[in-house]
């Protein structure tokens, strides 16, 4: 897929657990480690939302489109 | 992804006993068969008959292709009979233990779906050849009609819709598992 997740390098960043941001946000840490590896297929927009929110960014700074080449 | 499983144990219960009885059933066929040929011990070959609709036409020393064609005229139905039921009984034990939207579930019901399209039809062709074989060879008096057009006559439009249908419900399974594979991947 050519939509790359950043959430190592904002979780590094803000010194947060990947189980810190999922009780934050209210996802489980499944769920949240399905989308820090790349293999989830969609997003919804209220746990976008939410991650933006806890890890104050922006939906670009998490998500990225890389063209294949 | 848990999913509701409803009815479908019970089906597969309902199913597993009908394939049973069903394979009873074509065992006992099987074993009557191999005695009128004469292949099990102590047994010597048996008359051949055909119904004429108004008598029953006999001959005491059949060749083997009227031996055949004997047999040929109630084995290839119950074949598919079992068939049939054997591949519904996967089709619902696999739908019943890992849920409706399972991969394998959209593919097992398609080959249930393409067994009753072609199997009804050739079991019920094979039949009609049977019967006209034997017809012609032990009653030839009796009005010739082709092996074709008897087999219209019995044609087993049922299997036809069946297949139809199963075909066409797999197909909207396959969508099923697709879009459920897509909701697993939704965070």
């Amino acid at each position: 897929m050519s939509i790359s997740v950043h959430l190592d390098e904002l979780l590094a960043a803000r010194g947060m657990t990947l189980s810190q941001l999922a009780n934050e946000v209210g996802i489980t840490v499944v769920n949240l480690s399905v989308l820090k590896n790349g293999r989830a297929k969609a997003i919804r927009f209220s746990t976008l939302s939410r991650l933006c929110e806890v890890l104050e960014c922006q939906p670009g700074d998490l998500l990225r489109h890389r063209p294949p080449p | 992804m848990q999913t509701k499983r409803g009815l479908l144990p019970v089906l597969a219960t309902v199913i597993r006993i009908l394939t049973w009885v069903a394979g009873l059933g074509v065992l006992v066929v099987v074993i009557a068969t191999a005695g009128e040929f004469g292949w099990l011990p102590g047994n010597s070959a048996g008359p051949a008959c055909v119904d004429t609709g108004s008598r029953l036409a006999c001959t005491d020393h059949p060749s083997m292709a009227q031996r055949l064609a004997d047999a040929g005229d109630q084995l290839p139905s119950m074949l598919f009979s079992l068939g049939a039921l054997w591949l519904l009984l996967r089709f619902l034990r696999t739908a019943a233990q890992h849920g409706p939207y399972a991969s394998a579930v959209p593919g097992r019901l398609a080959a249930f779906g393409w067994f009753t399209l072609i199997g009804g039809p050739v079991s019920s062709a094979l039949e009609a050849l049977s019967r006209t074989s034997l017809l012609a060879g032990l009653a030839p008096d009796t009005p010739a009609a082709s092996w074709i057009d008897r087999w219209f006559s019995a044609f087993p439009d049922w299997s036809v819709v069946a297949g139809v249908a199963a075909l066409t419900f797999a197909h909207i399974l396959r969508i099923g598992v697709g879009m459920r594979e897509d909701l697993e991947g939704t965070v």
